[in-house]
């Protein structure tokens, strides 16, 4: 028998076919396990690596500032422009002024300040704003029944008319607004404006306890000192809507999802998989 | 024998249930941490200093008085309490003053605007006598037919009218004494209140500018004493240092005829009578009980004439203004 008989002819093609069936397996396989891969990175790492996208799932960019006009973006525990150290009346004269150019509280003396939260992340976030108020006299922190006698009063509200305390024409005692909790949600890339207005009647009713505080401020400083705390927390539906759009025409990615060529990708490539499974047993228990 | 694995479909479907498994595991798969962040700002504000205050000090009247003139007539005028008077009140007679006084001080420099507005008692009076022409009736002795009694008088029906007719012995006839003709109402007591310049150290000779006026039962004559400090204005940061001072006295040289009747009138006197025009005969001044108000007033023929009672009230109040 010659090596150019007709048997052996036909082997040949035969075998490259079954050994380019194993080899392209091969590749169906690995490329199912770095897709299978790229989506369990993707999904259980996306927050510790916010901003990376695992080609197939969108990554989560968290990212939450807040700020007014002068302060692009708070630092934490930054100091902010809430008092004045002057005011004016409804004719313009000025009825209260600092001897030392510090900011001041008086009957009578209103304060209103802007500032709003950026969700600057592809994810919905749930927010919550909340004050904090602390007096001190002469450098010693005062307990609280010498907060509840400040006489100041509170409100704040959204740039869309929603309250979060107080209401249009309702301001609440400082004191009661500290346990206030509400919380609001804000959706992924949007914002919220909000606007905190403060009070010290000019009437309060108890003109001795006006009196009274002014007495203690002049001969040792009476210091109040309003800290707002922001906090926000991802959604658990990250495509969940709140808040203004910052870019009204742009498209949200929202992080976390699965984009469909991934899902797509791997049923195709299971199912080319599976077939090469079947064909070669196939093959296999044929030869047994 | 020939295993066609064609018709077992074990496999495939032991091969679809593990897809599925793998695609349900990786889309379902998720974390369970959250992302998180908090931000925080504060500000800080000073309470707007007040710490005015208003202090008071010194006595206006007292029970007696030193380096006082006693002048003394038929009926005496002393300076002491009266025996017939409470010894707790407070007298005040020709030739007494008080140089001291009374001070209000007011010192402070708010960070607000503020108003000082004061106040004098609704009830503030003073001693005074009306226009009029006044006496002392006293009984006549030892008259007779011989007496000249032309100019006498006798008391018919609570009036004292001139004699008209003879001598009668059954009659008390009686003599007008310490006439006094009262032009225009007198009110004795001269009221000053001196506007001290905080600045200056020693008050008692200041060159401070003094507001005098004598002042009787109306308040709005106590506001001109005052002038613009009854109502001030002050910006923010504008001391309001003030200082006020009153003081009163009684000049002895004053009108000694209206200062005997009111002297007599203090002393309870009970035969001052005043001259009727309209119907030609002398009334007796009466003396009432203080009314609700404290004043001690004299009365004759019906109409008010005189007050025995000197009361002053005065009181300041600063306040924050819008």
């Amino acid at each position: 028998m010659s090596d150019d008989s007709p048997n052996m002819v036909r082997e040949t093609p035969r075998q490259m076919r079954r050994a380019w069936v194993w080899i392209m397996l091969m590749v169906n396989i690995v490329f199912l396990l770095v897709l299978a891969t790229l989506g369990i990175i993707a999904l259980r790492v996306g927050n510790y690596l916010p901003e990376t996208d695992i080609v197939f799932i969108a990554g989560k960019n968290t990212d939450v500032d807040v700020g007014d006009g002068e302060n692009a973006t708070w630092q934490s525990g930054e100091e902010i422009h809430i008092f004045d150290g002057q005011y004016a009346n409804a004719n313009g004269e000025v009825t209260v002024q600092s001897q030392d150019g510090s900011s001041l509280v008086a009957p009578g003396t209103t304060m209103s300040y802007k500032f709003a939260m950026y969700n600057n992340s592809n994810v919905a976030v749930m927010y919550e704003v909340d004050l904090d108020f602390l007096v001190t006299l002469g450098g010693v922190i005062q307990d609280k029944d010498m907060e509840s006698r400040m006489p100041l009063k509170v409100k704040l509200s959204t740039a869309s008319g929603e309250y979060l305390i107080g209401a249009e024409n309702t301001y609440v005692p400082i004191a009661d607004a500290l346990v206030v909790r509400r919380r609001n949600l804000l959706g992924a890339e949007s914002y919220e404006s909000f606007v905190l207005d403060i009070v010290w009647d000019f009437e309060s009713g108890d003109d001795a306890n006006d009196t009274e505080l002014g007495d203690l401020s002049a001969e040792q400083d009476l210091l109040v000192s309003l800290s707002i705390e922001t906090y926000a927390e991802e959604h658990f539906d990250p495509a969940a809507v709140g808040g203004t759009k910052i870019d009204a025409e742009k498209e949200t990615e929202i992080g976390g999802t699965v984009r469909w060529v991934w899902v797509l990708l791997l049923m195709i490539n299971t199912a080319v998989m599976i077939f090469y499974i079947s064909w070669l047993m196939n093959k296999r228990l044929q030869k047994w | 024998m020939k295993l066609k694995l064609g018709k077992n479909k074990f496999l495939k479907i032991a091969a679809l249930v593990a897809m599925l498994c793998l695609v349900t595991t990786c889309a379902i798969s998720t974390t369970f941490a959250k992302y998180a962040t908090e931000d925080s700002a504060s500000d800080t504000a000073r309470v707007a200093k007040w710490g005015i205050t208003a202090s008071a000090s010194g006595t206006l009247f007292g029970k007696a008085y030193t380096d006082t003139i006693v002048a003394q007539d038929a009926n005496g005028i002393t300076v002491k309490a009266n025996e017939s008077v409470a010894q707790s009140e407070n007298v005040v007679a020709p030739g007494t003053q008080n140089d001291v006084g009374f001070w209000v001080i007011l010192e402070g420099t708010p960070e607000v605007a503020y108003e000082v507005t004061s106040a004098f008692d609704a009830n503030n009076h003073s001693i005074y006598l009306a226009e009029g022409s006044y006496g002392k009736m006293v009984p006549v002795s030892g008259v007779n037919n011989a007496t000249d009694i032309s100019s006498f008088y006798t008391l018919e029906n609570g009036e004292y009218k001139l004699v008209s007719g003879n001598f009668d012995a059954n009659t008390v006839y009686y003599q007008l004494l310490n006439a006094t003709d009262v032009t225009d109402t007198y009110a004795p007591i001269e009221w000053t209140v001196t506007i001290h310049d905080t600045t200056v150290a020693d008050h008692s000779n200041c060159a401070c500018p003094a507001h005098t006026s004598t002042v009787y039962p109306n308040n709005t004559d106590y506001a001109a004493l005052l002038g613009a400090y009854m109502n001030k204005e002050g910006d923010v940061n504008e001391a309001v240092d003030t200082m006020l001072q009153f003081t009163w006295k009684w000049d002895f040289n004053g009108n000694d005829g209206a200062d005997t009747i009111l002297g007599d009138l203090i002393a309870g006197e009970t035969n001052i009578v005043m001259f009727d025009a309209t119907n030609n005969v002398y009334v007796p001044v009466t003396v009432n009980a203080a009314n609700a108000d404290g004043e001690i007033l004299a009365v004759a023929g019906g109409a008010e004439v005189a007050c025995l009672h000197v009361h002053f009230g005065y009181s300041v109040r600063v306040e924050q203004v819008d």
